[in-house]
């Protein structure tokens, strides 16, 4: 046993395989972000994605095939605002790369190029359910936080790879104007909409609902992260026949039988929608996700 | 008369003059007063879009404010606007604090097994205390330690080192050996109420877990594949004994393949061995091969564990070489949000009295209210070698307060 020990010992001390530097290493943890990474990093970055868009962003199986990107990463995307506090610390912890660890360069944390909302006042605990102390961290689906998230990639990368910071900062500006033109294109698209009421299933479009200007009057959720119970869905379906509401609108990663059950008790029209890129399949890119979302909430609208 | 015509053409000509003069000045004055109203009203535009923008924060402020409490209250409110400016930010007071949770667990049992009726019906089975925070920016510490009948003791107490030159990992403390799946866990991450009875037979009641150091590296494979050497004290209640010379060694191999976006494969082979109070080697082998389904496909709710360990443990002692085996096999059904059931096939062999097996099975129903409750109910017979079948009914809840890191996987 001894002699075996020490056989890998020394197996395992030789077999320091190095990596081609050619390309910037690039893992984004949810795929908005990874879209982000490709559009800023171009030809000069090989990204990967961890989730998938399908999945509830919250529970994500912290699997151990996830640790050979992030073992050969250089930038690891997070969103950060404690989003991936439930299975990102232990791969981080397993995957051997000082590069990525929280502190370290690498470890780039996407919200800071954006302005929180919701951040709790004064104390929180699991009395508010499952509430994000630093504020809500679904920010990815107001596209002046994706733009500007793309003006600080491209000083990321440039930073990361010197040698392309040109590109970089060129794609970064590029594609944050790009973003602002899609901004533009939701607001126009959404001014039938203006003041709309609705309900949804969880706080996944709060900083949807501010910039567009819809009148959200509940949850699904008594509380983030709750399932309802019969009570609380009693009291969510009375206050939406006192405030009228004609959309409820849930990620489609949600439990739908619960959804289905409340449109049905109150006549409300469900209105399903990808909360991530590629939580459809054709919603590739974060423009179609964007697109998406506007195209069925205006078709719910219409019934 | 000449002189006085010249004098008389020299002041028209400065007439003239000063009436030609008279309108450049005037429009020098005009333009000043108006560069003078120009610089007055960038200024009031200025100040005007200052206050503007300060109001504009203001209401955004508050419309988010309103947002949060609709959240939390189910209140009615009017969302609309630009995303507001970085509220305060969060205190900060306990950043040098580290991460403390606590996880008690609790247990009424009933029936006739001997295992479950040597303790009291009622008891609090043990009380986890976690501390987990950076040491420096080059290590984590991670502490547990379980309160059981009144004794404090440190579970797991040890220093991870995620920085090291190419790409090790190390460990350093108090760890419970990468020995299986099932070794190296915590109670209150088991999906049956107990161990299975392999672990509890071949290892004791504490598994393989004593202080030592630990390294790991990923290979270089296509798939997820990593290699784990281990040096520990050897102290152990069954296998090994512990004596200041006598260490135990681990070597384990991981692999694990996605078979398919909702599906994985992992399989381990580990290996492990050491002196036991004889004097003499035990060597352990441990094959463990878990199978997981959860489907990424929107709006569901299900998943599917299948886990099965077989451990195989040659012992010498005086009388010479004793080959026993344990197995276990266990699955996990999430039919619905936050409900379990599984079932659970035990067999294991007596180290010590080889002619001597058990054998047994269990059903388990868990009901998870939150990430942070848990209750189960479990069944559980066994046909004890030489005893006869016994039975036992579990109950069990437990839950967690703090911040508790997640699990590896």
């Amino acid at each position: 046993m001894k002699k075996a020990f020490l056989i890998i010992s020394v197996f395992l001390a030789s077999s320091a395989f190095a990596l081609s530097p050619e390309k910037l290493k690039v893992v984004s943890v949810y795929p908005d972000y990874g879209w982000l990474a490709s559009q800023v990093g171009g030809e000069h970055v090989d990204v990967s994605v961890l989730a998938k868009g399908t999945q509830d962003p919250h529970f994500v199986d912290p699997k151990p095939s996830f640790l050979v990107e992030l073992h050969r990463a250089d930038l690891v995307l997070v969103n950060g605002l404690q989003l991936e506090v439930g299975f990102l610390p232990p791969l981080l912890t397993q995957c051997g790369n000082g590069k990525i660890q929280p502190g370290a360069s690498g470890y780039v944390d996407l919200s800071n190029f954006i302005k929180p909302i919701e951040v709790p006042v004064g104390g929180v605990d699991r009395s508010m359910g499952d509430i994000h102390p630093f504020g809500n961290p679904h920010y990815h689906l107001d596209p002046r936080n994706m733009a500007a998230i793309a003006r600080g990639l491209g000083s990321v990368f440039a930073s990361a790879d010197p040698s392309h910071a040109a590109d970089y900062q060129k794609n970064a500006a590029a594609t944050a104007a790009s973003l602002e033109a899609l901004d533009a294109e939701v607001v126009r698209a959404l001014v039938p909409l203006s003041g709309e009421t609705v309900v949804a299933y969880h706080a996944t479009l709060n900083y949807f609902f501010i910039h567009y200007g819809f009148t959200v009057v509940g949850f699904v959720e008594p509380k983030p992260g709750i399932k309802p119970s019969p009570t609380s869905l009693m009291e969510l379906e009375k206050t939406m026949r006192d405030r009228k509401v004609k959309i409820l609108i849930v990620e489609n990663y949600e439990d739908l039988k619960i959804a289905l059950k409340v449109a049905s008790d109150t006549g409300v029209r469900l209105v399903e929608i990808p909360a991530l890129t590629g939580g459809e399949p054709d919603v590739k890119t974060y423009p179609d996700l964007m697109r998406t979302i506007v195209r069925d909430l205006l078709a719910g609208s219409h019934g | 008369m000449r002189s006085t015509a010249i004098a008389a053409f020299m002041a028209g000509i400065l007439a003239l003059g000063v009436q030609a003069q008279q309108p450049d000045k005037r429009i020098e004055e005009l333009q000043k007063q108006l560069q003078a109203l120009q610089q007055q009203m960038q200024q009031m535009m200025q100040s005007y879009q200052g206050q503007i923008e300060t109001l504009r924060n203001e209401v955004d402020q508050l419309k988010a404010q309103q947002v949060q409490a609709a959240q939390a209250a189910q209140v009615p409110t009017t969302a609309q606007g630009s995303v507001p400016p970085i509220p305060a930010a969060p205190p900060n007071a306990n950043v040098a604090n580290p991460a403390i949770s606590v996880l008690p667990d609790f247990t009424y049992s009933a029936g006739n097994d001997p295992y479950w009726k040597s303790q009291n019906a009622f008891q609090a089975r043990e009380v986890e205390v976690a501390f987990s925070a950076a040491i420096d920016p080059f290590a984590t510490a991670n502490i547990f330690l379980s309160v059981e009948s009144g004794e404090i003791s440190p579970e797991e107490a040890y220093a991870a080192f995620t920085g090291l030159p190419c790409g090790w990992t190390l460990k350093l403390g108090k760890f419970k050996m990468d020995f299986g799946k099932q070794n190296n866990t915590h109670t209150h991450t088991w999906f049956q109420v107990d161990q299975p009875l392999a672990l509890r037979t071949m290892l004791g009641d504490e598994g393989l877990n004593d202080v030592g150091v630990s390294v790991s590296h990923l290979l270089p494979t296509p798939w997820m594949s990593d290699l784990t050497l281990e040096v520990q004290g050897g102290r152990n209640d069954v296998a090994f004994s512990g004596q200041r010379s006598d260490l135990s060694y681990l070597i384990a191999w991981r692999n694990f393949w996605d078979t398919s976006d909702n599906s994985s494969l992992e399989a381990q082979i580990s290996l492990a061995g050491g002196k036991n109070v004889t004097g003499h080697g035990t060597g352990l082998g441990n094959l463990a091969v878990t199978y997981r389904y959860k489907p990424l496909a929107t709006g569901t709710r299900a998943s599917f564990l299948w886990r099965t360990e077989v451990i195989r443990e040659n012992y010498r002692g005086a009388d010479g070489l004793n080959r026993t085996t344990g197995a276990f096999s266990y699955a996990d059904w999430q039919f619905t949000r936050g409900w379990f059931a599984g079932l659970r096939a035990d067999y294991a062999e007596h180290p010590l009295e080889p002619r001597l097996h058990d054998k047994g099975g269990a059903m388990v129903l868990t009901f998870f209210p939150s990430e942070f409750q848990k209750l189960r109910l479990q069944y559980e017979r066994v046909n004890y070698g030489g005893i006869g079948n016994r039975d036992a009914v579990v109950f069990e809840y437990g839950f967690a307060i703090g911040s508790h890191g997640a699990h590896p996987f």
